[in-house]
């Protein structure tokens, strides 16, 4: 009985030192606003419009990943068969090249506007201040933050199809019309202590268990 | 009709054919409305190549007589659209006259035809916006012509009928292109911008204005309601005067032939 409780303690004590270095890895939020770019190019295979360069000088920290995200842009007739995708990743200008290359990266975000007769500003997947940020797949996430990490900023590009009728402005009447990327970064694999944690922990119950048999 | 009636109709006359604000050979009549953004997309005039038609508004003209006693002259457009870099010299889109009601189809029909073409419900007019202009911009911008462009004589025929058809003279404007889908004319425009971590957004509404030059028709139309008015005269006068002579012999009253 006092070998269960003993046991129950040391499985309760790993659990708590696991969950606690993960959540204080997680707690950080990258934000960047500003002016689009505007630059549109169709090369025939797809249209790309380039926003900008956001997050100059960031670094990326070890050991990290794009987990989830907010974008607002402002952009206009973005349809459903447009397919318009937004990218991240290292270039600003011959979107085709960099992505061939595999320097742009899918976040998975699909921009599609509301109404087709006004120039919008699109909160994706909502408003950062009362929306859950949108949940960037686990490759894709990895990869754009290796490019922050190599790059210390991110080029954003939105994609449709080649053809398509969508325009993204970068002055709409007397204004800017402005984008913003919010992203929030997690681990991407277990930190060291928390390996180090974990292994000690397994050996511990290990040995505990043969312990138990044997006793 | 005594001399000072017929002396301020005479003075109406002229007003209305040769009006104070009369800039160049002809009277410039304007509308202003909210744009439409409204837009179709369409195949081009290329295999693989996307046009458009933007509905730039319904405009809504306000003319002192029936516009088929009227010949256009000339037509100028101010807008606020988005363009193409590239939508320049022959490549830039131009602006099609319509019935208020045209059709998608329609539109497209007359887009894909030559220029300067013209079908019952629309005219293909000579008028380019380019985006090579002095106030170009990437995105949304005001594009203004400062010269009005010349109608064809076929081109100010077609648009007297096209008004007059329409009860409240309204007449449609598009921004028509058969090489470039990206274009935008839009109805209302949002930005944003970043304060105090909330994003605050405000909205402009955008408008148009068309303008025409017209002419009334020819001249003799005039001349010859002024010559029924100077006849007119004479004929009363002289009524009045054999009236007020029948007690006389008839052999003195005189006959009224004028």
């Amino acid at each position: 009985m006092l070998r269960l409780k003993a046991l129950c303690n040391y499985v309760l004590c790993i659990a708590l030192f696991c969950t606690l270095s993960w959540v204080n890895s997680r707690a950080d939020v990258i934000i960047d606003f500003k002016q689009q770019s505007g630059l549109d190019e169709d090369f025939g295979i797809r249209r790309a419009v380039y926003l900008g360069r956001m997050f100059n000088g960031v670094t990326a920290g070890s050991f990290r990943r794009m987990d989830a995200m907010h974008a607002v842009i402002t952009i206009a007739q973005a349809t459903q068969s447009d397919n318009v995708q937004l990218f991240a990743g290292d270039g600003s200008s011959n979107f085709d090249t960099a992505f061939a290359q595999g320097r742009m990266t899918d976040t998975g975000i699909r921009v599609v506007n509301r109404t087709q007769n006004n120039t919008e500003v699109l909160r994706i997947p909502g408003d950062p201040s009362d929306t859950p940020a949108f949940k960037i797949e686990t490759s894709a996430g990895v990869a754009i933050h290796e490019t922050l990490a190599a790059k210390n900023y991110l080029d954003f590009w939105v994609v449709g199809n080649s053809g398509s009728g969508f325009t993204v402005p970068s002055v709409v009447g007397a204004g800017n019309a402005n984008f913003l990327m919010r992203f929030e970064r997690s681990t991407a694999v277990p930190e060291p202590g928390s390996i180090l944690l974990a292994t000690a922990g397994l050996g511990l119950l290990t040995y505990r268990l043969r312990g138990s048999r044997r006793g | 009709m005594n001399p000072n009636k017929l002396a301020l109709a005479f003075l109406l006359m002229m007003q209305w054919v040769l009006p104070c604000p009369v800039a160049e050979a002809g009277v410039i009549i304007s509308s202003t409305v909210n744009q439409s953004g409204y837009k179709t997309n369409f195949p081009g005039s290329a295999p693989g190549i996307t046009g458009s038609a933007s509905r730039i508004g319904v405009f809504d003209f306000d003319f002192a007589t029936t516009p088929s006693l009227l010949t256009f002259l000339q037509a100028r457009i101010r807008l606020w659209v988005q363009l193409p870099t590239q939508a320049e010299g022959f490549a830039a889109p131009w602006i099609i006259l319509a019935r208020e009601g045209v059709t998608d189809q329609q539109i497209r029909d007359i887009s894909l035809t030559n220029p300067s073409s013209i079908t019952e419900h629309a005219i293909r007019t000579d008028i380019r916006i380019t985006a090579n202009q002095p106030d170009q911009g990437t995105g949304i911008v005001e594009k203004k012509m400062f010269k009005f462009e010349d109608l064809t004589g076929a081109q100010g025929l077609a648009l007297a009928s096209i008004l007059a058809a329409n009860a409240s003279h309204r007449l449609e404007a598009w921004l028509v292109s058969d090489t470039f889908a990206n274009i935008t004319v839009p109805a209302f425009g949002e930005t944003f911008s970043f304060v105090g971590g909330s994003i605050v957004s405000t909205f402009q509404p955008f408008s148009s204005t068309l303008e025409l030059v017209y002419v009334p028709e020819p001249s003799t139309v005039v001349v010859f309601v002024l010559a029924g008015i100077i006849h007119t005269t004479r004929r009363v006068i002289c009524l009045r005067r054999r009236n007020s002579n029948q007690d006389k012999s008839k052999d003195t009253i005189e006959p009224c032939f004028v």
